[in-house]
């Protein structure tokens, strides 16, 4: 058996234990997405307020660039308005 | 900026000036709308001249968000929910020319003598009790992603936290589709965490405890360069 790279067992090791019964697969996540954004920045604690979003955001590097890249995009739209 | 120049719409506004016949000025509005969003969203992301791009992305993600007007649900303002789905066509795209060339092979293969180093990922300050605890939890998630998973489940968990692959590049490799992997891995980690809590004889939050020192956050690529 070939030894897995070091810092992919940490990365394994806590893509395990964050695992819960209940996830979002992307789509759910993209469907909830413009409210997610809309309500943090707004102010509102989405992490409690929506936490399988939360969850599969933290857990999608996918989904995430995209929630990051959407807040930048209406930031940037509400500056230039 | 023009910025000032699109009107205020109502979302019920928008769908009625969207559907047919289509108001040309709601259209122009919508897509001067996207493209500063986009720029805002890129900018900083991608490298090189995005100008010509971002206008392709617009146009693409125009057309999609004229199809799908029926599944706008109303529950955020409706240029929130366009600019996603403009956002999604844009790093799609992005990630299909980042990923085109790579194949899953590359990205899973573990190079002969790779030297394995537990001693950089265990707490420097850790106890030798501790160190040792922490490397035998390490070697316990090995052999379990080693014998416990499917050929299938191993391939698609390596290429993203091995390979840092995208999951839709990763389904599009695997003859899937995002939704489809998402629950195979989900399924694998379930598993992966129910064996390593009977091995190890520890409940996840008690793993995480001993970890917790230097707990990952793991992969920060969602915070890089989109071409990176």
């Amino acid at each position: 058996m070939s030894k897995l790279e070091t810092n992919l067992l940490k990365r394994v090791l806590r893509s395990i234990i964050s695992t819960r019964n209940e996830e979002l697969d992307c789509s759910g996540c993209f469907e909830q997405l413009e409210q997610f954004v809309e309500r943090e920045l707004e102010g509102m604690d989405v992490g409690e307020a929506m936490p399988l979003v939360r969850l599969h955001l933290d857990r999608c590097d996918g989904c995430c660039q995209e929630y990051e890249a959407l807040l930048d995009a209406l930031s940037g739209v509400e500056l230039s308005v | 900026m023009s910025a000032s120049l699109v009107k205020e719409r109502s979302n019920e506004e928008w769908l009625q000036a969207l559907s047919d016949p289509i108001s040309s000025e709601a259209l122009d509005d919508l897509r001067a709308t996207l493209l500063r969003g986009l720029r805002a969203a890129l900018s900083s992301r991608v490298d090189g001249d995005l100008e010509a791009v971002t206008e392709d992305f617009v146009q693409d993600a125009l057309l999609k968000i004229l199809a799908s007007l029926h599944t706008f649900r109303g529950e955020s303002r409706f240029t929130t929910w366009a600019q996603k789905i403009a956002i999604h066509v844009a790093f799609s795209e992005l990630r299909r020319l980042r990923w085109k060339d790579i194949s899953l092979q590359e990205l899973v293969e573990t190079p002969e003598g790779d030297e394995y180093t537990p001693a950089i990922l265990t707490d420097p300050d850790a106890s030798p009790e501790l160190h040792a605890t922490q490397q035998d939890i390490l070697q316990i998630v090995e052999t379990l992603v080693m014998e416990e998973l499917t050929d299938r489940q191993r391939t698609a968990m390596l290429a993203m936290l091995q390979g840092n692959m995208p999951i839709s590049e990763v389904a599009k490799r695997m003859d899937s589709n995002p939704n489809a992997l998402y629950k195979l891995l989900h399924d694998a980690r379930k598993r992966l965490l129910a064996k390593l809590e009977e091995k190890a004889g520890l409940s996840a939050q008690e793993v995480l405890a001993i970890f917790n020192s230097q707990a990952p956050r793991g992969n920060t690529s969602s915070t890089n360069n989109v071409q990176s």
